[in-house]
């Protein structure tokens, strides 16, 4: 995705290089969708609050419409048997796709025993103790200021 | 109401998540299959991969979804709005100091620390999948064989394999 960010805006000469680099960071540390969080950041550099809209519109409506589309068609035909078993077919291969997301990423940020011991830790209170996903990410961030001091 | 709830819902969402889109599924999770009941689990596993097969992000989608199903096409607008509203309003509020904030030292440590948290996130998501979704031989020869597929050859497009594996569903299930 962040390759054609860059190729509608770097390209067009909207953005230097390196303002691009610098919103794509600050868009993946704020919470919400990076994609628009990044249209949010461009809006605003380049035309204020009135920019932000556009852009962010601009972004949401594509997956608006489309699933507006898919749901309607879904929500009336989604108890049909071959519907039912087209997701049982695909299902499992989003499981593969999220299994891989899991290793690519545990891969660059595990790097030795404590931080595995924290990935476990939370993983365990967030599947047994049903601990809400925001206390898991207090936590870990916690965890990120305390380890530094 | 049912617009508030939406509205408070998927605001909570867009204000909560952070780590990109699938970390952003327990979050969801909570919200429309626990707390509102808005849809059942096998709705939600149907959801993640029907946004697999659509473009933009996770969370817009099920923002999408889960309004249009529960109140209409305003539902839908209330829902997606309400996700998109905190990454506007940051942006605005912190804007004077946006690009400062994150040379505070603490700041920094902090969004570190958030990395093992959202890695904890998605293997909570991956479990999900595995329990609720390999509920036969058949879905776990295909999720093997969809993982060394996609292991083996890292260019494969996940829209056409889905798409393959689902007709085959509709075919072995027949």
């Amino acid at each position: 995705m962040l390759p054609l960010i860059k190729r509608e805006l770097v390209g067009a000469g909207l953005l230097e290089e390196e303002e691009f680099i610098e919103i794509v960071s600050l868009a993946q540390s704020l919470p919400g969708a990076v994609a628009i969080n990044t249209a949010s950041l461009v809006g605003w550099r380049l035309r204020g609050w009135r920019g932000e809209l556009v852009a962010i519109g601009g972004t949401a409506l594509p997956s608006f419409l489309s699933i507006v589309v898919v749901s309607f068609f879904l929500l009336r035909f989604g108890d049909l048997p071959s519907v039912r078993n087209f997701f049982q077919g695909a299902i499992p291969l989003v499981a593969a796709l999220i299994l891989l997301a899991v290793w690519d990423l545990g891969r660059k940020i595990v790097t030795d025993l404590e931080e595995m011991f924290i990935v476990v830790l939370l993983v365990f209170l967030l599947r047994f103790f049903h601990l809400h996903p925001l206390w898991i990410m207090c936590l870990g961030g916690v965890w990120g200021v305390v380890r530094k001091r | 109401m049912i617009y508030v709830q939406l509205f408070l819902a998927f605001l909570r969402v867009g204000l909560f998540s952070f780590g990109g889109g699938l970390a952003a599924l327990p979050l969801i999770e909570r919200e429309v299959v626990t707390h509102f009941a808005w849809l059942s689990h096998r709705e939600f596993l149907e959801l993640i991969t029907l946004s697999e097969l659509t473009p933009g992000p996770i969370a817009i989608n099920s923002a999408t979804f889960t309004g249009f199903k529960v109140g209409g096409m305003g539902g839908a607008v209330v829902a997606t709005c309400a996700f998109c509203l905190p990454s506007f309003l940051l942006v605005l509020l912190l804007s004077h100091f946006l690009s400062r904030f994150r040379e505070i030292p603490w700041v920094e440590w902090f969004l570190q620390g958030l990395r093992p948290a959202v890695l904890a996130l998605l293997v909570s998501v991956a479990y999900s999948f595995l329990v609720r979704g390999m509920n036969s031989v058949f879905a776990a020869v295909l999720g093997i064989t969809g993982l060394v597929l996609f292991v083996r050859f890292r260019k494969v497009n996940p829209v056409w394999a889905l798409l393959f594996a689902g007709f085959l569903g509709v075919w072995w299930y027949r």
